[in-house]
């Protein structure tokens, strides 16, 4: 999900994303895809957002 | 001629009290003024100016935007803004935050009542597996299937709790 980004819309996502996903992920994705959304990527978050704030 | 010298000595240092240098002082400030006007630099339209300008920049300031209006779809809420959301958000599995579900986990009920002291944030739930590391056991033996991973980023809700059992 992380990987693939920027999605311009939440069809976007079905297209990067569901051929890479096993049968039960799709379904998955299928049932939970209206909670996902794609606004317009904010340069302070994109910057970051493979950190994942596990320091030791 | 005692008399005479000392009250002459008297004189002398009582006009070095007397308010007779004052005026020099004066008419240098008042010079350097007249000097400040003359060169149109006037503190109080100096400082009026300054007034102007505070009162019209602070509507502007004001109106700044200073915080991300769509901080709610970075995982404090039911959807999820992929474009923007840290990875952290989907890390955060059900296994490890039942009450955040949305729908309840197979496991969710034994976490929060099985002998837990705090679950609310995974970093005491941390805590607690490295006192109790057969609780790990334990949740590595009942790792649900994907399809048990109700949560609305679920697609990499399994691996991302297998990665967070053994990141500890």
């Amino acid at each position: 999900m992380v990987k693939n980004t920027p999605y311009k819309d939440t069809a976007d996502i079905k297209t990067k994303l569901f051929p890479k996903l096993t049968p039960a992920m799709q379904e998955i994705f299928l049932k939970y895809d209206k909670n996902l959304i794609a606004l317009k990527p904010a340069p302070e978050f994109v910057e970051d957002i493979w950190n994942n704030g596990l320091y030791r | 001629m005692m008399r005479k010298s000392a009250l002459l000595a008297l004189v002398g240092s009582a006009a070095a009290f007397a308010p007779a240098a004052m005026p020099s002082l004066r008419s240098t400030n008042v010079a350097s003024c007249m000097q400040m006007q003359a060169d149109g630099v006037s503190r109080r339209d100096l400082l009026s100016g300054l007034a102007a300008a505070a009162v019209v920049a602070a509507p502007a300031l004001a109106n700044a935007d200073t915080e991300y209006a769509n901080i709610p779809f970075l995982g404090g809420s039911d959807q999820v803004d992929v474009n923007n959301a840290n990875i952290r958000v989907y890390t955060r599995c059900v296994l490890w935050n039942p009450t955040r579900s949305l729908i309840p986990h197979p496991l969710a009920p034994v976490i929060p009542s099985g002998g837990m002291r705090v679950v609310g944030s995974w970093m005491y739930f941390d805590s607690y597996l490295r006192a109790n590391p057969f609780f790990l056991l334990l949740c590595l033996t009942f790792l649900p299937s994907p399809h048990l991973l109700p949560t609305p980023t679920g697609v990499a809700s399994p691996a991302c709790t297998l990665r967070s059992l053994v990141s500890w």
